[in-house]
């Protein structure tokens, strides 16, 4: 938690992704988880989000290659 | 057929239309305030289902400037209804529109980086472009420098820094408008790579061809990699989906991926622009230092705190909007009370005073006491809203919405159902997945809008004795908060009957933007509640005026030959029997009787279709009292007895009427909107059409179960 890391893949309905796209959560982006309730927490670039469970699941995140979940 | 470019130029004598748009959040509507003021209208594109708020300014030297505020979006991928509306009206595909001159994009000075990608599509529809940067301070605050001029240099465009809600940079925003006019519209301004592009210009092609300017086609090409659902504004260009498969199969056979190509070009052009352009001190550098903001998150969003700090919350909403209202109320009622006994003091005794004071100041008065509730409930609603709280709220009942298969943000909506379900079911906007909307749509009408607030408030205070039950909370309140939480709670049960029946589907996956809490921008705020405030009055001025002189009329003739010996009441009781209000009430009497209602409540209940509060001033214009003076109606209604004498209001019946009145969607607007928001047409009809039944039968079982449970549990 808090650490920086860098979104590798966005696996979710089209709807979903292209709206993470456009909220700055893209193949490439920093992102830090900063809480974690019954949704996740993240700080997209300056941008507080919340991300329900399911959906963290299907954003694949370097460095330590593992997911945010 | 070839399209010209898309630029339009303002004549000499038309306004400059602007459109502005951005990100939720960033102050969008606060510098639409600012810009225009009062200078405001609601209203809706001619012949399609937008609601516009349109405003105008002058400038010094008397040029105007009409402005459009479009919903805020995040992007122009038409992901909710909201950004779908705003696409449509920039690109303006059936030129029935209002086709903007400039685009003024609002952007936020804190977040570039996202904010940009939604500024850099509007750069490519073909139609000169200004952006206001706006919260600057608050960049400034946080440390980021940003050099303006080398933005305007890489993006193209005019940039001018702004704070709307201090109305800084407003000057030069308006001379910058004017000077965007006569610039040349920007263009994209990085490049795809070149097997990207030769992918994608067979699809370029077959978009112009269907009639979108080049630089729009382009746009459109790169959008649509990343959608597939139904663009109703391209549904005109035959042969779309083919094509559209065909560059996605071209992009995979070159090693890309379809969907990534569009956000990857343009954050990768917006992060080398912003790597130039903007520096971060480095005190607070490092997007994960921990802000006041995340520290305020910390209590409202806790397990435990963040649920009960909610409840306070709602709690103090409904505390004040009863209790605050009440000495406004009883003002604008004296005042009502004093022009309407003055000016029927000049006309002679007969139809006409009896009309005035009657008809128009017992009808419309009744409805005018409820304004300071309306403008309390929805300045509420507004502050929760600009403060960044509305988010939290959505985020923290997330759970709750989820367990009936709806999206925390269906939340909101039903929030603003409490002031009214038309500004409510407009809100669903917002809501990405169609079945959870209309889940949602049908549902807002259930939570008491303060349009039922006249209705409980008169027959709590005639019939609820004020007995003491808490400290701060007597019967009287708890009754009204009962009537709330039925209607509360009925909503949440019906959504998860539709989300389990008609509207079938996963729930969709929560993504929230908690944005930071900020100060609310006080006038900012005050020109909507006014705007609000403004439609209720034009409603009381409109529908409850006309309505409340045909009630007169119809309770009034024909005139019948009263036995003058009698007694004044008893004369009414003739008068009002033999009228045609009384003839059609003793048709519709056996449809309402087995609820224990007389033909009086009948008549009500029918003409409160209009809007609601109407049937109190019904009851006003019936009994000829009325709102000018509610505790001679409270007074008469208790002493009301039925033709074979009973007492006709128990407190039982009372009751069992407010059960109907939570239930049942007394409400043309509502119908209408619902109509509108359903998908129009035959669609809109359909679900406007299950929306009343399902209520009318909802209200009308629950009123006489409450009737008939109640006397055999020995309540009369």
């Amino acid at each position: 938690m808090g650490s920086e890391a860098t979104v590798v893949a966005i696996e979710c309905g089209e709807l979903e992704a292209c709206r993470l796209r456009a909220l700055g959560l893209y193949e490439g982006a920093q992102v830090s988880v900063v809480g974690k309730r019954h949704c996740l927490l993240v700080d997209v670039n300056g941008t507080r989000l919340a991300l329900g469970a399911d959906l963290a699941e299907g954003i694949t995140v370097r460095p330590q290659g593992r997911s945010v979940s | 057929m070839t399209a010209t470019a898309g630029a339009e130029r303002p004549t000499a004598t038309e306004p400059l239309r602007v459109a502005i748009i951005g990100n939720p959040n960033t102050g969008k509507t606060t510098l639409f305030n600012a810009l225009t003021g009062l200078r405001q209208r609601v209203g809706n594109f001619a012949g399609v289902t937008v609601e516009r708020v349109e405003g105008e300014f002058r400038m010094p030297d008397g040029r105007r400037v009409a402005v459009l505020d479009l919903p805020g979006s995040y992007s122009l991928s038409a992901g909710s209804p909201d950004e779908r509306i705003a696409l449509e009206v920039l690109l303006d595909r059936d030129r029935q529109h209002w086709r903007p001159h400039v685009v003024l994009v609002v952007v936020d000075a804190c977040h570039l980086e996202r904010n940009l990608f939604l500024a850099s599509q509007v750069c490519e529809l073909g139609v000169p472009v200004v952006i206001a940067l706006n919260q600057f301070d608050m960049a400034q605050e946080q440390g980021i420098e940003i050099d303006v001029p080398a933005l305007i240099s890489a993006i193209g465009v005019p940039i001018i820094p702004t704070v709307a809600s201090r109305g800084e940079g407003l000057q030069p925003l308006k001379r910058a408008l004017f000077t965007a006019a006569e610039l040349p519209p920007p263009a994209r301004r990085f490049v795809l790579p070149p097997e990207i592009e030769a992918s994608l210009a067979p699809l370029v092609q077959h978009l112009e061809h269907g009639g979108l300017p080049t630089g729009t086609a382009r746009m459109e090409a790169l959008r649509l990699l990343g959608v597939r659902r139904g663009e109703q504004h391209l549904a005109d260009i035959p042969d779309l989906a083919r094509q559209l498969d065909s560059a996605r199969d071209a992009i995979r056979a070159v090693g890309h991926t379809p969907e990534r190509e569009e956000s990857e070009a343009r954050y990768g052009w917006i992060g080398e622009l912003l790597k130039t352009a903007v520096r971060r001190r480095s005190a607070s550098a490092g997007a994960s230092t921990e802000t006041a903001s995340d520290r305020l998150d910390g209590i409202a969003l806790h397990r435990v705190g963040g649920p009960v700090i909610f409840l306070v919350i709602m709690a103090l909403v409904f505390q004040s909007v009863f209790s605050w209202a009440a000495p406004l109320q009883d003002g604008i009622d004296v005042v009502i009370h004093a022009i309407g006994s003055r000016v029927a003091g000049f006309l002679p005794d007969g139809d006409l005073r009896s009309l005035v004071a009657d008809g128009v100041f017992a009808g419309v008065g009744s409805v005018l006491v409820f304004l300071p509730q309306i403008a309390i409930l929805f300045a509420f609603i507004g502050l929760l809203e600009q403060s960044g709280y509305m988010a939290r709220a959505a985020f923290l009942m997330d759970r709750v919405m989820r367990r009936v298969g709806l999206h925390g943000k269906s939340f909101i909506p039903m929030l603003s159902g409490y002031a009214c379900a038309v500004p409510g079911i407009m809100a669903t906007r917002t809501i990405d997945d169609q079945q959870e909307r209309l889940a949602t749509i049908m549902v807002v009408p259930l939570m008491s809008c303060s349009a039922r607030l006249p209705v409980y408030t008169l027959l709590i205070a005639a019939f609820v004795p004020a007995t003491p039950l808490l400290p701060g909370l007597d019967l009287q309140g708890a009754t009204m908060l009962a009537m709330y939480l039925l209607g509360t709670v009925t909503a949440l049960l019906v959504a998860a009957l539709f989300r389990k029946t008609l509207l079938r589907g996963p729930v969709r996956p929560m993504i929230l933007e908690l944005p930071p809490y900020r100060w609310p921008a006080v006038q900012s705020l005050a020109i909507s509640v006014w705007q609000r405030c403004l439609l209720f009055l034009r409603r009381a001025g409109t529908i409850i005026l006309a309505l409340s002189i045909v009630l007169w009329a119809l309770a009034t003739y024909p005139r019948a030959d009263v036995d003058p010996a009698l007694g004044e009441e008893a004369r009414q009781e003739q008068q009002l029997a033999h009228s045609t209000l009384g003839r059609f009430g003793r048709a519709i009497e056996p449809a309402v009787a087995p609820l224990g209602y007389d033909w009086k409540i009948g008549v009500s209940i029918v003409a409160s279709f209009a809007a609601r509060e109407v049937f109190v001033s019904t009851m006003g214009t019936i009994y000829g009292v009325g709102g000018v003076d509610d505790a001679a109606l409270q007074d008469r209604l208790r002493s009301e007895t039925t033709a074979d004498g009973r007492v006709a209001y128990t407190p039982l019946i009372a009751v069992g009427l407010m059960v109907f009145y939570v239930f049942a969607l007394m409400c043309m607007s509502t119908i209408a909107v619902t109509i509108r928001e359903a998908g129009g047409g035959r669609l809109g009809w359909k679900w406007a059409g299950i929306q009343f039944a399902y209520m009318l039968v909802l209200a009308y079982g629950a009123a006489w179960l409450t009737v008939v449970g109640g006397r055999a549990l020995g309540f009369s």
